[in-house]
């Protein structure tokens, strides 16, 4: 009992901390009211990668919708194919649901009823379950996971290109002006 | 005297801006070209922005920017965008000519030229029709004569950028040789490549009424993209007095046009 009660403490206190947003770590500072200095040849596109971060929400956020992450990073192939694989999941869930042969319970829990006629069946509904919930789980991770990395990814790309650039316009010129060969010529346009 | 100094000011910090912005592309290109291919895929866009600044901005160093040309090329090389590696070069050879990368450009023109198939007559054309004995004192000329040269190795890819240059010729007051406006007007209709020569060749009251058929066609389908629906209705037209046998791709057309979708 004491345990809970130490535990309920902590968490309200953790919600304390960061109220206005669910998450565990607190937003230092509001972006929205900065204007960035950025290189005039940023697309939109690239600022708006530079200005994304995953956070916990997210997370939650991919849970309810497939592929989520991906189309948040600008990876729309792979969130459609994260979305149709997690369709299937779906779609394999909700044939063993419609059957109604077995409940959903005794599936997951691979407890055949005590009046099973069908042993076959059962396994068969058992094995579609397993795989449904199986490829919802890992397209969900695919999301979440492969996604952070395509982010960071595209973030470091950005940040070196115009990182790189900017220092380098500072460095001394290719062709140095000051080593022309003075020459002489005649010229003559119609 | 104050607006003087002012102008100055302005023309020398337009000046260090664009000069920057060449250098720091061109390092940036020859640094990138050692390391990863999505480096390189990453920055062409940008690099391309540079280009457009090049070739129609009047303040330039021909040196430098042939240079620019040259390692942008290497780059379009690397990633086996090979018809834009060409359009690289042959921009630096009818724009920024510089003898001291020419038999390097002209090899690169080469091996570039096998990865599309392009015989060995039409290479070398390119590269006499680039040479500096062969080009004109004025932009103009030397843009048409880039974008004719250009579109003789066009691929579906290149049209659009070809068609971008047009484009820019046109913002900044160039016309375009009566051979590029017909090729203009086929490509924005988007006629596909493999008919488009039958075009360019004939005049177009000596085709065939199939051809005649597929240009109106295309025409037709254009003018509803763009939603120039009155221009579409009298392609239409024209189209169903030529077409004896009423096909499913003419009903289709017409529907659109008449609900306008």
């Amino acid at each position: 009992m004491k345990n809970s009660i130490f535990l309920f403490f902590l968490l309200i206190f953790s919600f304390n901390i960061s109220a206005q947003d669910i998450d565990i770590y607190s937003k230092k500072k509001n972006s929205n009211y900065e204007l960035p200095r950025l290189n005039p040849q940023t697309s939109f596109e690239e600022f708006q990668l530079l200005n994304r971060t995953l956070r916990m929400q997210d997370m939650a956020y991919a849970a309810i919708v497939p592929g989520y992450v991906h189309f948040k990073v600008k990876d729309p192939a792979v969130g459609f194919a994260v979305l149709g694989f997690r369709s299937i999941g779906y779609a394999g869930l909700a044939y063993v649901i419609y059957e109604d042969s077995f409940a959903l319970q005794d599936l997951i829990n691979n407890t055949p009823p005590t009046n099973a006629s069908d042993l076959s069946s059962f396994n068969s509904q058992k094995d579609i379950t397993y795989i449904s919930l199986g490829i919802i789980v890992t397209s969900y991770l695919f999301d979440w996971i492969h996604g952070k990395h395509r982010l960071e990814k595209k973030q470091e790309m950005i940040r070196y290109k115009y990182g790189l650039k900017l220092n380098m316009s500072y460095t001394p010129s290719p062709i140095n002006p000051n080593a022309a060969v003075p020459t002489i010529g005649l010229h003559y346009s119609f | 005297m104050r607006k003087v100094l002012v102008y100055i000011f302005i023309i020398s910090f337009s000046l260090s801006g664009f000069t920057q912005n060449l250098k720091s592309e061109y390092r940036y290109l020859s640094f990138v070209k050692t390391q990863t291919k999505q480096l390189i895929k990453d920055n062409l866009r940008n690099a391309e922005i540079v280009s457009d600044q090049l070739i129609y901005s009047k303040i330039k160093n021909p040196k430098a920017v042939s240079l620019f040309f040259m390692e942008l090329g290497d780059n379009y090389a690397i990633i086996d965008k090979a018809e834009f590696a060409l359009f690289s070069y042959l921009r630096q050879r009818f724009l920024f000519p510089n003898d001291s990368i020419s038999l390097y450009v002209e090899k690169q023109i080469r091996t570039n030229a096998l990865h599309l198939n392009i015989d060995k007559q039409m290479v070398d054309y390119l590269i006499q029709k680039s040479a500096p004995y062969n080009l004109a004192e004025n932009l103009e000329t030397n843009l048409n004569n880039l974008i004719y040269w250009s579109s003789k190795i066009e691929t579906k890819e290149l049209t659009t950028i070809l068609l971008h240059q047009i484009d820019l010729m046109n913002s900044c007051g160039m016309s375009q040789f009566d051979y590029l406006l017909k090729w203009e007007d086929l490509s924005r209709i988007g006629i596909p490549l493999k008919y488009k020569i039958d075009y360019l060749e004939q005049d177009f009251n000596s085709l065939n009424l199939k051809q005649k058929k597929r240009y109106y066609k295309y025409q037709t389908r254009y003018f509803l993209k763009h939603k120039a629906w009155r221009s579409a209705e009298n392609s239409l037209i024209t189209l169903n007095n030529l077409n004896s046998n009423k096909t499913f791709s003419f009903a289709y057309l017409k529907l659109r046009s008449k609900w306008n979708f």
